[in-house]
C-alpha cells in the first residue's frame, strides 16, 4: 500500500474516533480538524462559523496554524470561504494563486499559501460554516484523496452529531492593543542556540481574556515575557497601541510596564516585609492615576486583611493581593502567569472569580496556564507548540469561573 | 569521605564561591593580621637574637662602682655557667661640634664579648685610635680618617645605661671625688677615627636610646670605643667597673624566652652570691686604702701646722733683729751726718773766703788785664794808622794822589790818632801831639811810648802802682789763690769721700734691713700659704674622711640582657605588637564569625530544597551537616594558609619595615611559629565550624517535606509599633525600611557589624595615630609650659641665676628647678628611674610647669609629699598617701609620700615636690636646670646666647627631643594605621560588598517583581540603598562607639609602661570613621548595585 493511501486510512480512522467521542458538533469538527492536520499533513486549518444571528458573516472560531485570524471575516460569497459557504460546495484550490484569490490570501498573511481546500460544514438542520485547510509553500499541495477525507470529516461530523447549534453571539474583539508579528526568541547557552519562539503572530485585543496554553517549553511564558515587556524578541515586531516596541530601550520597556501592565505571578511574589496594603501602595506610587489601594483590596475582597503581612495570609489571599497589586495601577493589560497553579481548587476558583470580575470590568488579561479548564473562561485560547501558535480557539460560549471544574 | 561528597563539595564551592571566598578571606584576614602582628614581635626578637649572637653579646653585665679586680674576674669566671668574661671601662667625654657640646660615651672595645660589627674601616689597634657607633657617627660629623678631640672627661661611670639604676648613681657618686678638669680617665685627648661600627650592646637607634650620662643634661649623644689601653687604669683603681659575662649554656635560647630567663636567673643568682662576698672585700680594701690616704693627709697637715708655728717664731725673731738694726742704723746715720755737716760748713766757709779772695784777685787782674788790653788795642790802632799813613805817603809818592789829597788824608789820620791817644795822655805824658805834618813820626813815637807801659803807674783797686808792680802782685796773688784752691779742693774731696763712705754704709745697712724685711715677708707669705693650704686641706681632708666614712657598701649589679636598652626596646615593641594582635584578632574573629554565619546560613538557605531532597533520599542530618562543615573547614584551612602567608609576607613586612628602622640590624626575615599557627587555625576552625553547625542546625531539624517546598520567605508579622498612630503617618518608604530591617535581623546585624567593624577600624586607626601625637601636643600645651631645659653646673653658684636672668632678659619665661633622677624598684623587681622636679620658686615654676592634679584639687606644693605622674602611679600601683622608695645618688633610700597624681603624657616617670619637702627628704636643693619657654626662638640660638655664662652647660630642646620619642611610637602606630586602614577597606570589600551582594541577591525576587511592575533600575537601586543608608548609619554609630573603645584599648596597647597617652574621642577619627565608612559603604553599595541592571526580569519564572 502506498504511503498516501495509508495516511488517508489513518486519518479516517482517527476521524472516526474523534467524532465518535465528541459530545458537540464543535468538538467534533475541532477534533476532526486536528486529526486531519496531524494525519493528513495540512499546515493550517480554520473553522469559520457564520453569524446566524447577524448577516451571516463568517468568523474564525478555531484554527490551527501560526497566524492570528481573529479579526478576519468573510461575507458569504467573498473569497474562497465565502464562496463555499454560499455555494455549500467544497473548493479544492490545489494550485492556490494568491493573486487570483486576494480575499483568501489576506487571511493567511504571514503564511504563504500553496494549496487550499474549503469544505462547508453543517448540522443536521442548517449550514454552520466552512472548514478551511491550507498548506504552505513548504508543504506539498493537497491531493484529491486528502480533500476527500476533509469532506468526509465534515459529513461524518454532521451525520454523527445530532445537535442544534445554539445561537451564539459572534465574539467582537476590541481594538488591538498589542501586535506581535513574526516574533522569535532565541537563547544562547554556550555554543547552543535554542529557538524558543519561532515566529509568533498574535494580536491582543482590548478587554479580552486571552489564555496562552501549551506544554512546558512551548514558549508560552517567553511569549508572555515579551508581551509584558520583560523580555525582548530576537526578531519580529512588537507594538503596543501602535507604538513599536520592537527595539525599545530598557527605559522605554520599563515605562511601558509601569504605565500599562499589571502582573500576577504563580508564586504571588509579594513583598514579604510589607503588609497587603503596603504592597499595593508601593506599586500604586508608580503611576499618576492609580486605583485607591484600599479600593483595590476591596475589589479582591481583602479589605480586612490589608494590614496583614503575606506570611499572615493564605496562598489564595496572597494571590488576591497579587491581583489587587496588578489592578491598583489601573493597567491596560494584566498578565497572569499560572495564577492558580499553586492553589487548591477552591482557592483557585476564588482567585479566578476575582479575575473574572476584573476582566468584566474591561481590563485586558493575558494568562498563561496549564489548566485546560480555565480556557473555558477565556475569550480566546492560544495553544502554543514548539515555539509557535499551534491553534487558536475563540470561545463561542465562555464559561463562568464558578462553573469550572477540575 | 566518599568521592561523591568531594565532588559535591567542590561543586558547591564553585557555585557559592563568593560565600566561600568570604569565609576564606575573613579567616585569612583574621589569621593573617593576628599572626602577622603576633609574629612581628618574635621576628624582631629573632633578629635581635641573631644580632646578639653575631656580636657575642653578653648574657650579663656586672657593674660595680669600685671595679672588679683581676682576682674578682678570676673568681667570676669560675662561677658555674659562666663561660667567658671580659672587663671594660668607660668614661664620658664632651666634644664640640658646630658649636654644640655633645656627650660621647667612650668604652673599652670588646675583644671577644660584645664584638663590634665593623661597617667601615678597621678596629682601633692603638691607644690613640677610636671607633664610632654607626648610628651616632653622623652626629659627631666624623668618619674614618677624621680626628676627634675631646674637651675633658665628664665623669666615669660603670653604670649600665639600660637600667639607669642604682649603679649609675652609685658609680657617679663614687667617682665624683675624682672628677677633675682635663683628661682624667683617658690617657689622650685626640683620637683618630679608624672604624664605624655597630655593637650588640646598642641595637636601638632611636633618640634617647644611648643611655644616660652623669652630665647636667644627662644624655649620651654618641658612642665610641677605644682600646682598653687608652684608659688610665689607675683612675679606675685598677679595676673594671664593667664586666661582660658570657654563658655558653644560654646559647641557642632566645633572649626573650622564658627558658632563657629562667636559666639566666639561675646563673644570675650565683653571680650575685659571689658578688656579695667580693663586693665587701673590695669595699674593705678600698676603704682601708682611702682611710690610709686620709690618715696620711692628716699627718701631713699636722706637720705643716708645726712648721708654720716654727716659721712664725722665726719671723718674730727676725722682726726683732730688724728693728734693732734699724735703730743702730739711725744712730750711726745721725753721727756721721753730724760730722759731715760740720766738715761741710767748714769747707763752705773756706770756700767763701777763697771766693772773696779770688774775686778780689780777679777784679785786680781784670783791671790790670783790661788796662793792658786797652793799651795794646790803642797800640794796634796806632800801628794801623801808621800803616794807613804809609799807604797815603806811598800813594802820594807814587802820584797816586796829589798833595792836597795827601795832606787831607794825613790830617784825617792825625785827627783820628789824636782822638785815639788823647785819653792816654794823662798816663802817657810823652805821647806826641800828632799833626798832619808829623803824622808819620808821631805815630811811630806814640807806638813806642805805648810800648813802655810797664812802668806807668795806674790806679788799681784804689792803689796807684805801675803795671809791672801790679803784675808782680798779681803773680803773688795767683800763687796764693792756687794754693788756697788746692787746699779747698782737698777739703771738698775729703768731704765728699766721707759723705760717699757714709752713704755707702747707710745704703748697705738699709739693704740689709730691706733684705731682712723681704726675708721676713717671704717667711710670712710662706707661713700664710702654709696656713692657707692647711686651711684648704683640712676641710678636704674632712670631706675625704667623710667620704671614706660614707663609702657605700655597694653590691654587684648583675644585669641580664633584659636590662639592655636594645633588648628592652625589642621587648617593648614585641609587647606592643602582641597587644595589638589580640585587639585586632578579637575584631576579626567576631566579624569573621558573623560573616561565616551569614555566608553559611545563606548557602544552607539557598540549598534548602537540595537538603530536603537529600533528607528525603535518606541522608542523615549528620551527613548533610558534614558536607557543610567540610565546606567551612576547607575555607578555614585555605584561609588560614593564605592568611599565614599574608601575615608573614605583608603584615610582618610592613611592621618589620618600621621596627627594623629603629634598630641597627635593620630589616630582618619574617617569623613563623608552627604552634601559634596551629592554635589559631584550630581555634578559627572550631569557631567557624561551630557557627556552621549553628547555621545548619535550624534547617536540618525540619522535615524533608518542609524543606522540599524551598526557602521560606521572611515571615513578617505585625509589630507593636504598627499600632502606634505615628506609624501610619510615616512615609511608605520609611515603613518599608523599618520593616525590612526588623524582619531581616540577620542581614541587619551582619551589615551593621560589617559597617561598624569598618568604622571601628578607621576610628581606631586614626585615634591611635592622633592620640599618640595628641599626647605629645597636650603635654606641651597642658603640662609643660617650657620647651627648653638649660642645664647648669653647680659651680659657680651664681651660674643658675645668671642663666635664668639671661633667659628672662631675652623675654623668655624661665624658672629654676632641681631636676634629678632617682632609682626605684619596679613591681617586677627591676630598677628603673624617675625624675624628681623641685621648683625653686613656685610662682615662676607655675608659669612653665602646670601640675594639674587629676583629682581636680588645687595644687599645693607646700605640702609634705610629691605629686606623681599618672603612669608612675599606675605602674607602681600606688595611691595617694602611699610611699615610694627612691634611691638617691649616694645610695640613700628616700621615702616619698604620694600626695596625688597629675596628667602627664611623656614616656618617663616624673614627680614634682616642694622645695622644703625635698630638702627634708633628699637634702639641699641645688637647682641644676632652668626650664624656659623660648617660644618661636630656636633653642640653638638660645644656647649660643647662654654659652658665655660660666657654669652654663647646655640647652636641651626638650620639645624636639621628646618629639623624637613620640615619632618612634607614631611610626609604629602609622604602620598599624596603614594596616588598619587596609583592613577597613578589605573589610568593606569583603563584608560590605558581600553583604550588599547577598542582600541584593536575597532581594532579587522582590526587585524583579518591582521592576516588572515598573520600577526603573534607579527605583530598584533606591529600594536597596535606602536600607543600606539606614544600616550604614546604624553601623557607623555602633562603629564609632566600638572604634572609640578600641581606639582607647589600642592606644593603651602601644603605651609603654612609663606613659599614659591621651585616649580622647578624637574628632578627626570620628569624622574619618564616618566619612571613610560612608564612602566605603557607598562604593561597595554602588558596586553591588551594578548587579541590579543586569537582572533578567524573566528570572521571575525561576522563583
Amino acid at each position: 500500500m502506498e504511503n498516501s493511501a495509508l495516511q488517508i486510512y489513518k486519518a479516517i480512522g482517527a476521524l472516526q474516533a474523534v467524532i465518535a467521542n465528541a459530545t458537540t458538533l464543535e468538538e467534533a469538527i475541532q477534533g476532526g480538524l486536528k486529526a486531519i492536520v496531524e494525519n493528513a499533513g495540512a499546515d493550517s486549518a480554520v473553522i469559520w462559523y457564520a453569524d446566524k444571528a447577524g448577516d451571516g458573516t463568517l468568523h474564525p472560531y478555531f484554527w490551527i496554524g501560526p497566524v492570528d485570524l481573529t479579526r478576519r471575516a468573510h461575507k458569504p460569497g467573498d473569497g474562497a470561504v465565502g464562496r463555499v459557504y454560499e455555494s455549500q460546495k467544497a473548493e479544492r484550490l490545489f494550485e492556490f494563486n494568491s493573486l487570483q484569490d486576494v480575499e483568501t490570501a489576506i487571511d493567511f498573511a504571514g503564511m504563504p499559501v500553496s494549496s487550499m481546500v474549503c469544505v462547508p460544514f453543517t448540522s443536521q438542520t442548517e449550514n454552520l460554516g466552512v472548514v478551511q485547510f491550507v498548506n504552505g509553500e513548504s508543504s506539498a499541495p493537497f491531493t484529491d484523496e486528502v480533500a476527500d477525507v476533509m469532506e468526509i470529516m465534515a459529513m461524518m461530523a454532521a451525520i454523527a452529531i445530532e445537535e442544534n447549534e445554539a445561537l451564539a453571539e459572534p465574539w467582537q474583539p476590541g481594538e488591538v492593543v498589542m501586535e506581535l508579528r513574526d516574533i522569535t526568541r532565541e537563547f544562547q547557552n554556550g555554543d547552543v542556540v535554542t529557538k524558543v519562539l519561532k515566529g509568533v503572530n498574535l494580536d491582543v485585543y482590548e478587554g479580552e481574556f486571552l489564555v496562552l496554553l501549551g506544554e512546558s517549553g512551548c514558549g508560552k511564558s517567553t511569549l508572555l515575557n515579551i508581551i509584558g515587556g520583560m523580555d525582548s524578541a530576537t526578531s519580529g515586531e512588537f507594538s503596543y497601541l501602535g507604538k513599536d516596541l520592537s527595539n525599545a530601550t530598557q527605559q522605554e520597556l520599563t515605562d511601558f510596564r509601569r504605565d500599562n501592565i499589571g502582573f500576577i505571578f504563580q508564586s504571588y511574589n509579594l513583598m514579604p516585609n510589607l503588609t497587603a496594603l503596603q504592597n499595593l501602595k508601593l506599586i500604586a506610587e508608580l503611576v499618576d492615576e492609580p486605583m485607591d489601594a484600599d479600593e483595590a483590596l476591596d475589589v479582591v475582597g481583602l479589605s480586612e486583611r490589608k494590614k496583614n503581612y503575606p506570611s499572615q495570609m493564605s496562598g489564595g489571599q496572597q494571590q488576591r493581593v497579587s491581583i489587587a497589586r496588578a489592578l491598583v495601577k489601573n493597567p491596560k493589560i494584566i498578565l497572569a502567569d499560572e495564577p492558580t497553579a499553586a492553589l487548591d481548587y477552591t482557592t483557585s476558583i476564588e482567585v479566578l472569580q476575582v479575575m473574572e470580575k476584573i476582566i468584566e470590568a474591561g481590563t485586558t488579561m493575558v494568562m498563561v496556564t496549564h489548566n485546560e479548564e480555565i480556557t473555558r473562561m477565556a475569550d480566546r485560547v492560544v495553544r502554543m507548540r514548539d515555539g509557535r501558535m499551534h491553534e487558536v480557539t475563540v470561545n463561542r460560549h465562555r464559561a463562568r469561573a464558578v462553573d469550572l471544574v477540575w | 569521605m566518599k568521592p561523591t561528597q568531594i565532588t559535591e563539595l567542590f561543586a558547591n564551592i564553585k557555585k557559592t564561591f563568593v560565600s566561600f571566598f568570604s569565609i576564606l578571606m575573613f579567616v585569612a584576614l583574621g589569621v593573617g593580621i593576628f599572626l602577622g602582628i603576633s609574629w612581628s614581635g618574635p621576628a624582631l626578637q629573632q633578629a635581635a637574637d641573631r644580632a646578639f649572637d653575631e656580636g657575642n653579646f653578653h648574657n650579663f653585665q656586672v657593674q660595680f662602682p669600685y671595679g672588679l679586680t683581676e682576682g674578682d674576674l678570676a673568681k667570676l669566671s669560675a662561677v658555674e655557667g659562666v663561660s667567658q668574661i671580659e672587663g671594660a671601662r668607660q668614661s664620658y667625654q664632651t666634644v664640640v661640634v658646630d658649636g654644640q657640646k655633645l656627650t660621647v660615651k667612650v668604652q673599652t672595645l670588646g675583644s671577644s664579648i660584645d664584638a663590634p660589627l665593623v661597617r667601615e674601616g678597621e678596629l682601633p689597634a692603638k691607644a690613640n685610635e677610636i671607633a664610632l657607633h654607626a648610628a651616632t657617627a653622623s652626629s659627631l660629623g666624623a668618619g674614618v680618617g677624621d680626628t676627634i678631640t675631646f674637651e675633658k672627661d665628664v665623669a666615669e661611670t660603670s653604670a649600665n645605661d639600660a637600667s639607669a639604676s642604682t649603679s649609675t648613681t652609685a658609680s657617679a657618686d663614687a667617682q665624683s671625688s675624682q672628677e677633675q678638669d682635663g683628661m682624667k680617665y683617658l690617657n689622650g685627648r685626640t683620637y683618630k677615627v679608624t672604624a664605624i661600627i655597630d655593637s650588640p650592646d646598642y641595637v636601638a637607634t632611636a633618640e634617647g636610646m644611648l643611655g644616660v650620662a652623669p652630665t647636667p643634661s644627662g644624655t649620651v649623644d654618641a658612642l665610641a670605643w677605644v682600646q682598653d689601653g687608652a684608659f688610665d687604669a689607675s683612675a679606675f683603681q685598677n679595676g673594671y667597673p664593667v664586666v661582660n659575662v658570657r654563658c655558653d649554656g644560654l646559647d641557642g635560647k632566645s633572649t626573650f624566652s622564658n627558658e632563657y630567663k629562667n636559666d639566666s636567673a639561675t646563673i644570675e643568682e650565683r653571680i650575685v652570691e659571689l658578688g656579695s662576698t667580693l663586693a665587701k672585700s673590695r669595699y674593705d680594701d678600698l676603704h682601708g686604702q682611702a682611710q690610709k690616704k686620709v690618715d696620711e693627709g692628716q699627718a701631713k697637715i699636722d706637720d705643716a701646722k708645726r712648721m708654720i708655728a716654727e716659721g712664725e717664731q722665726k719671723i718674730a725673731d727676725g722682726e726683732k733683729q730688724l728693728a734693732e738694726g734699724r735703730e743702730a742704723l739711725e744712730t750711726k746715720r745721725a753721727q756721721a751726718q753730724a760730722e759731715l755737716d760740720a766738715g761741710y760748713w767748714k769747707l763752705v766757709d773756706a770756700q767763701a773766703t777763697y771766693d772773696a779772695k779770688l774775686a778780689e784777685y780777679n777784679a785786680y787782674k781784670n783791671t790790670y788785664d783790661s788796662t793792658i788790653a786797652e793799651i795794646e788795642s790803642t797800640k794796634t790802632q796806632v800801628n794801623s794808622l801808621l800803616a794807613e799813613y804809609s799807604k797815603v805817603e806811598e800813594d802820594y809818592n807814587n802820584h797816586v794822589i796829589d798833595k792836597d789829597e795827601y795832606e787831607k788824608r794825613c790830617a784825617d789820620i792825625a785827627a783820628r790818632a789824636n782822638a785815639l791817644l788823647d785819653p792816654w795822655r794823662g798816663e802817657f805824658p810823652d805821647l806826641p801831639t800828632i799833626t798832619a805834618d808829623n803824622v808819620g813820626l808821631a805815630l811811630i813815637l806814640a807806638a813806642a811810648v805805648l810800648d813802655d807801659y810797664g812802668d806807668i803807674p795806674f790806679e788799681i783797686n784804689g792803689r796807684t802802682m805801675t803795671l809791672n808792680e801790679a803784675a808782680d802782685e798779681l803773680a803773688a796773688a795767683e800763687a796764693e789763690r792756687d794754693s788756697g784752691y788746692a787746699l779747698l779742693q782737698s777739703g771738698w774731696s775729703q768731704y765728699y769721700a766721707k759723705q760717699s763712705e757714709f752713704e755707702g754704709a747707710i745704703a748697705q745697712a738699709e739693704q740689709k734691713i730691706a733684705d731682712g724685711e723681704q726675708e721676713l715677708a717671704d717667711a710670712k707669705q710662706q707661713v700664710a700659704d702654709a696656713k692657707q693650704q692647711v686651711a684648704q686641706n683640712e676641710p678636704q681632708l674632712a670631706d675625704a674622711q667623710a667620704q671614706v666614712d660614707a663609702m657605700s657598701k655597694y653590691e654587684w649589679s648583675v644585669m641580664p640582657r633584659s636590662y639592655n636598652i636594645g633588648a628592652g626596646q625589642v621587648s617593648v615593641f614585641s609587647s606592643v605588637t602582641g597587644n595589638l594582635s589580640i585587639s585586632m584578632a578579637a575584631l576579626f574573629i567576631i566579624v569573621g564569625l558573623l560573616v561565616s554565619y551569614s555566608a553559611v546560613s545563606r548557602i544552607v538557605n539557598e540549598q534548602v530544597t537540595q537538603i530536603g531532597t537529600k533528607k528525603a533520599l535518606g541522608l542523615r542530618a549528620k551527613e548533610i551537616t558534614t558536607s557543610f562543615l567540610l565546606y567551612s573547614g576547607l575555607a578555614v584551612l585555605t584561609g588560614a594558609i593564605i592568611g599565614t602567608i599574608v601575615g608573614i609576607t605583608l603584615v610582618e613586612g610592613i611592621i618589620g619595615g618600621v621596627l627594623g628602622g629603629m634598630f641597627t640590624f635593620g630589616g630582618y626575615p619574617p617569623y613563623f611559629g608552627l604552634g601559634l599557627f596551629l592554635i589559631v587555625t584550630l581555634l578559627e576552625l572550631a569557631l567557624i565550624l561551630g557557627t556552621t553547625w549553628l547555621a545548619c542546625r535550624g534547617i536540618l531539624k525540619k522535615h524533608a517535606v518542609d524543606l522540599l517546598r524551598g526557602p521560606e520567605p521572611p515571615k513578617a508579622k505585625t509589630r507593636f509599633y504598627e499600632k502606634w498612630g505615628i506609624w501610619e503617618r510615616l512615609p511608605l518608604l520609611t515603613q518599608t525600611i523599618v520593616n525590612n530591617c526588623v524582619n531581616d535581623k540577620r542581614r541587619v546585624f551582619s551589615t551593621v557589624v560589617g559597617v561598624a567593624g569598618c568604622t571601628a577600624l578607621i576610628v581606631t586607626a586614626v585615634t591611635l595615630n592622633n592620640d599618640v601625637m595628641k599626647s605629645y601636643d597636650r603635654q606641651y600645651n597642658n603640662v609643660y609650659g617650657f620647651n627648653a631645659i638649660a642645664f647648669v653646673n653647680d659651680e659657680p653658684a651664681d651660674a643658675i641665676d645668671q642663666t635664668e636672668t639671661a633667659l628672662e632678659n631675652d623675654g623668655f619665661t624661665a624658672a629654676q628647678a632641681v631636676r634629678r633622677s632617682y632609682a626605684f624598684k619596679q613591681p617586677d623587681g627591676a630598677m628603673a628611674s624617675a625624675r624628681v622636679i623641685v621648683p625653686m620658686d613656685s610662682g615662676a615654676f607655675a608659669d612653665v610647669y602646670h601640675v594639674n592634679p587629676l583629682s581636680g584639687e588645687t595644687l599645693d606644693l607646700s605640702q609634705d609629699g610629691a605629686w606623681v605622674t599618672r603612669a608612675f602611679a599606675n605602674h607602681l600601683g600606688v595611691k595617694a598617701g602611699d610611699e615610694i622608695a627612691m634611691r638617691g645618688t649616694d645610695g640613700t633610700v628616700h621615702h616619698v609620700k604620694v600626695l596625688g597624681f597629675y596628667e602627664f603624657y611623656l614616656t618617663y616617670h616624673e614627680m614634682v615636690m616642694g622645695r622644703d619637702y625635698f630638702e627634708s627628704e633628699f637634702g639641699k636643693a641645688t637647682p641644676n636646670v632652668v626650664l624656659a619657654n623660648t617660644g618661636e626662638t630656636a633653642v640653638a640660638d638660645v644656647e649660643s646666647d647662654l654659652s658665655a655664662i660660666n657654669g652654663f652647660d647646655s640647652v636641651l630642646d626638650d620639645k624636639t627631643f621628646q618629639y623624637g620619642n613620640f615619632a618612634t611610637f607614631s611610626s609604629v602606630s602609622s604602620a598599624v594605621v596603614a594596616i588598619y586602614l587596609a583592613l577597613a577597606i578589605l573589610m568593606a570589600v569583603v563584608v560590605l560588598l558581600n553583604l550588599n551582594v547577598m542582600f541584593i541577591d536575597e532581594k532579587k525576587r522582590e526587585l524583579i517583581v518591582l521592576m516588572i511592575n515598573g520600577f526603573s533600575t534607579k527605583d530598584a537601586k533606591r529600594y536597596i540603598y535606602n536600607d543600606s543608608i539606614v544600616l550604614t548609619a546604624i553601623g557607623i554609630i555602633c562603629g564609632l562607639i566600638l572604634g572609640c573603645v578600641m581606639g582607647s584599648i589600642t592606644v593603651a596597647a602601644v603605651e609603654p609602661s612609663t606613659a599614659v597617652f591621651v585616649k580622647d574621642i578624637d574628632l578627626m577619627a570620628v569624622i574619618a570613621g564616618v566619612v571613610g565608612s560612608a564612602a566605603l559603604s557607598v562604593i561597595m553599595s554602588v558596586i553591588a548595585l551594578r548587579r541590579i541592571p543586569r537582572f533578567k526580569l524573566t528570572d521571575i519564572n525561576k522563583f
